[in-house]
């Protein structure tokens, strides 16, 4: 009798794991779908605060377009307005599934662009605490590279949130051992995040606040993301404002020649 | 007073209970004792040199930097490199390490020129795979200023793994862990460790250890000098309790007040050791001396209290006075000394006087026994007295002549501590540092704040052009290994921007654009430590290859000189670091410690005058006391021991011994001065210089067994606490018979005196 009810105790958890599973995927599914964009600029201020207090502000104007939905690549082009004398400084990114990235660094004061070394997952962007790894898993969620576990629901700062666990598959090559995400039910957005490193450690927290819809469309963005490094202390904060969303970017903008005219 | 000592004899054991009990709390109070091995808060905050160190601090941190050495001959291959990447990755798991700002071939980006464009891979990410790919590492490396010869020797065969540490670390953490992972390294070559932080502790544990094995043996000694003495084992154990009871009660008082253990109070145990165990032998000898003369053991400890009683009683407070001399230091860890150093001998004299009395009620009663040592040594003491009084002018002569040369020697006494020379050369620590200092930039630093609030900010090119000529004319001089700076981030991402072809002059907006990429890729500690938030203050670490103290003076002292003539008031320099620290206390050492011996020396008469009623003999107390004073630093000078904080301790040490040789010596004297100054000078050589000769011999042979340390400071100090034991005992046995005898020439009376009695007397 004993061996019966475990073996129903067995399947029924195989089942809810099952069903728990499912549900996490469409979640996350939701959640991609009203994450991802064609096409996004913004303008965007952040600040990079070291552990000692010391803040380093920057503000720059940035371009993103989908190059390859299935393939999840995008074209980046960031260019600093402030301060003065960095101003015009800009990066273009070109991201490839099957290749190195190519990158291009343009400094006025070289008047040219230079090719540079193509950045690497665990590369920190732009010298804040968010690594090129991610950036990518916020713009579009790699569904394909993670495996997700529904947990529950939790309120994070006022709104009820799914609670779940993204462990990647061995092919991701990720930084971390594990994510776990709260994404929020009303907006399907992510509204907090932690990263656990290889060793299991809590290396960063993420936070999204602000969330409210672009104007013209029903498009939620959040306007304001926290980085924290556990590990190290540091923090990044990013103020996002008149954001356009889909509206159809030149794809001209994304080349050598197009930064070299900035 | 007497009725209050009467208890301790006629109350013994609720006196040996309430010691017992005393005893029991301030060991107690030892649990709270704590070691502290940095000298953070060690100089006065109004010090000017320290004001600079802080506002250094407030802007750029701490930043004191562990490193780990990775020698082998060649670090050129897939090993090394695999065992740089694991060092590192265990380096930023060490405790208060910033782990995004160390620094390793395994973080840094190998920023080159290359045919496509600008590399900024890691230098081994990914590892070289082919012979061209080493090759091409080797020459990235050699191209690059910031690594080669700082990060990765020249010669290819040690490389650093470096970090800072947080500014509130604590050094023995930060060592076990280090020494962690020298000890688990299986990989290929050899491991070093090194950095300010590792040598404070390396000579902090390295003199700790040593004292743990040589002290012990020390007090053996000293107490086979006391069985020697009385022949007895109450003539021992009774003085060993005694001992031991001081330093738990002053141990335990330093809990109570959170007095930290310091490299100076490490000393307390051993000064303690050498005035308790005095105080110890004069009462016991007394009491050993005045044996056959009394029926009862009541009679014979009153008699021995009313003989030894006031000498020791003013001894302890005149040294627990001198000692409170120490507080006019600026230094804290010698004002907390001074503090400790007063309770100590009040405590000693207070067991000495109470303890011993109420112990002395549970032995037997004992019997004189004489030995023919004891006979020697009255025979000896004797002699002295006798030469002096028979070749006083040639003595007097011979001391002058002494005291100018041991004047002349003391003067070029060298102030401060060489950490280096500290350790045997065998030591891993020195290796480690010798290794850092031959083969890369050093291991100490000085840290130099420019301020450039005068330019609008550092990235000005105007001041940009005068800094690196500034710091170019500092590397040049002779003690620098290398100076890391935000030119150097600027002068490497600007050379391989630029295809080496352009001219170094940058404008303002090439300097601030080279900062931004270096930013891109920089962790915000890593920019925090090249410059401020608002580019208004660059931050220079100046690495040293020298540990000796006048170095460093006179390169502090010449790079002062260069940022003048090169910046004419339009900049602000303020200096920091392990280095200014080290040349602030060595300036408070030597002013601190000649205002130390004069007020030690006010103390001392202001006591004796109130205790003699008399400045001439005030002034005779001292004398004995102020030569040995001066042979003692003659002495340091002329064998090129360092006065540095822990041998500044001796002038409360040469006090202490000084003042319990010249009192007991001056109140025997007084005692026997009606029978003429001969026989007075006779007896006491007979009486209290047989106890100061017990004294001296035993500490002079129990303390040179510190000299067979391998660690300098506790072998100089073994030597002089030896030597400084001798010249009072020599002094006071020679100098007071001939200030007698010019004092009253008249009343040498040879016939009163009857040599061959007094030595079997006594």
């Amino acid at each position: 009798m004993r061996i019966i009810i475990c073996i129903v105790c067995l399947c029924s958890s195989a089942l809810m794991y099952g069903q728990s599973s499912n549900n996490a995927f469409d979640i996350i599914k939701k959640y991609q779908e009203a994450s991802s964009i064609e096409d996004l600029q913004s303008t965007i201020r952040y600040k990079n605060i070291s552990k000692k207090g010391r803040v380093q502000e920057r503000s720059l104007e940035q371009y993103i377009f989908q190059k390859d939905a299935s393939k999840n690549t995008y074209n980046f082009l960031l260019k600093f307005v402030s301060p003065a004398d960095i101003s015009g400084t800009s990066s273009l990114t070109i991201q490839h599934s099957s290749k190195a990235d190519d990158q291009w660094l343009y400094l006025p004061a070289l008047r040219r662009a230079k090719k540079i070394s193509a950045s690497k997952k665990g590369d920190r962007f732009m010298g804040t605490e968010m690594t090129y790894e991610d950036l990518s898993n916020y713009l579009s969620e790699p569904m394909e590279d993670y495996n997700y576990q529904l947990e529950g629901e939790e309120v994070v700062e006022g709104n009820t949130c799914f609670k779940i666990l993204a462990t990647p598959l061995p092919h991701a090559k990720s930084k971390y051992k594990k994510r776990i995400l709260w994404i929020d039910k009303a907006t399907s957005q992510q509204v907090q995040a932690h990263f656990f490193n290889k060793k299991d450690i809590l290396q960063k927290i993420f936070s999204a606040k602000d969330i409210r819809k672009i104007n013209g469309t029903n498009i939620y963005r959040a306007h304001f993301i926290k980085i924290e490094n556990l590990l190290t202390k540091n923090r990044t904060e990013v103020y996002y404002e008149d954001f356009v969303i889909n509206k159809g970017l030149d794809k001209n903008i994304f080349s050598k020649s197009y930064i070299e005219t900035l | 007073m007497h009725k209050f000592l009467r208890m301790s004899y006629t109350h013994p054991k609720s006196t040996l209970l309430i010691f017992i009990i005393i005893t029991c709390l301030f060991g107690n109070g030892m649990k709270s004792l704590y070691q502290k091995n940095s000298f953070a808060g060690e100089l006065p905050t109004d010090d000017p040199i320290n004001k600079n160190i802080e506002a250094v601090k407030d802007v750029f941190g701490d930043r004191s930097m562990v490193m780990i050495g990775l020698e082998t001959n060649t670090i050129y291959t897939e090993d090394a490199a695999q065992a740089i990447i694991q060092l590192t990755d265990e380096l930023k798991e060490v405790p208060f390490v910033l782990r995004d700002e160390v620094k390793s071939l395994a973080t840094l980006e190998n920023v080159s020129n290359r045919d496509w464009g600008l590399s900024s891979d890691g230098f081994l990410d990914p590892i070289p795979s082919s012979t061209d790919e080493w090759k091409q590492l080797k020459n990235d490396i050699a191209q690059n200023e910031i690594i080669s010869g700082s990060l990765v020797s020249e010669d290819g065969s040690l490389t650093v793994v470096a970090a800072p540490l947080d500014d509130d670390f604590v050094g023995g953490k930060v060592y076990d862990a280090l020494l962690d992972i020298k000890n688990n390294y299986k990989g290929v070559g050899k491991i070093h460790i090194t950095g300010a932080p590792i040598l404070v502790e390396d000579v902090q544990r390295g003199i700790s250890g040593d004292s743990r094995k040589f002290i012990p043996i020390a007090i053996v000694f000293i107490f086979i000098g006391f069985f020697i003495c009385f022949r007895t084992l109450a003539g021992v154990l009774l003085p060993v309790a005694m001992v031991i009871m001081s330093i738990i009660w002053t141990m335990g008082t330093m809990g109570y007040l959170s007095l930290p253990i310091t490299v100076v109070s490490n000393a307390l145990p051993v000064i303690m050791i050498a005035v308790a165990s005095s105080y110890g032998i004069h009462f016991m000898h007394a009491f050993y001396r005045l044996a056959d003369e009394y029926d009862s053991k009541e009679a014979l400890i009153e008699a021995t209290l009313n003989k030894i009683a006031s000498p020791i009683f003013i001894t302890g407070i005149t040294s627990s006075l001198g000692s409170l001399s120490l507080l006019i230091f600026k230094i804290k860890s010698l004002q907390e000394f001074g503090i400790i150093g007063a309770f100590g001998f009040a405590y000693a004299t207070f067991i000495c006087l109470w303890l011993l009395p109420s112990l002395c009620m549970f032995i037997k009663k004992p019997k004189l026994k004489e030995h023919g040592l004891n006979n020697r040594i009255g025979l000896f003491t004797r002699k002295i007295t006798e030469f002096s009084l028979r070749y006083r002018t040639p003595i007097i002569a011979g001391y002058m002549f002494l005291a100018v040369a041991a004047i002349w020697q003391a003067s070029h006494i060298q102030v401060g501590d060489n950490y280096m020379k500290f350790f045997p050369k065998s030591h891993d620590g020195r290796i480690a540092a010798t290794t850092f200092n031959d083969k890369l930039d050093g291991v100490r630093v000085m840290d130099i704040m420019v301020d450039a609030s005068s330019f609008e900010n550092i990235k000005d090119e105007k001041f940009y052009q005068q800094l690196l000529q500034f710091q170019n004319e500092v590397a040049a001089l002779g003690a620098i290994g290398g100076i890391h700076s935000y030119t150097q981030v600027v002068e490497h991402i600007a050379k391989n921007l630029n295809d080496e072809t352009k001219e170094t002059n940058w404008t303002n907006e090439e300097i601030a654009q080279y900062l931004m990429m270096y930013e891109l890729s920089a962790t915000p500690g890593e920019a925090g430590m090249l410059y401020d938030e608002d580019y208004k203050k660059a931050h220079l670490q100046v690495f040293m290859t020298s540990s000796s103290p006048e170095v460093h003076l006179a390169t502090y002292q010449k790079i002062k000189g260069l940022f003048a003539d090169q910046f004419q008031g339009n900049a602000e320099i303020k200096f920091g670091g392990d280095v200014m620290h080290r040349i602030s206390l060595g300036k408070y050492i030597v002013t601190g410690k000649i205002q130390n011996i004069i007020v030690a020396l006010i103390i001392l008469l202001l006591t004796t005058l109130i205790i003699f009623r008399s400045v001439k003999k005030g002034i005779y107390t001292l004398v004995p006391i102020l030569f040995s004073l001066i042979m003692v630093f003659g002495f340091m000078g002329l064998m090129g021991m360092r006065l540095g904080i822990s041998t500044s301790l001796l002038t409360a040490m040469i006090v202490g011994i000084g003042i319990d040789f010249s009192v007991h010596y001056l109140i025997s004297f007084y005692k026997y001065e009606s029978q003429g100054t001969k026989t007075a000078l006779f007896n006491t050589c007979g009486q209290t210089g047989k106890a100061i000769s017990y004294d001296a011999v035993s500490n002079i042979v129990g303390f040179s067994v510190l000299s067979f340390s391998g660690f300098l400071p506790v072998q100089h100090f073994g030597w002089l606490l030896a030597f400084s034991m001798l010249l009072i005992y020599i002094n006071t046995l020679v100098i007071f018979p001939i200030l007698f005898s010019l004092k009253k020439e008249s009343q040498l009376t040879p016939a009163l005196v009857q040599p061959k009695n007094l030595i079997l007397k006594n």
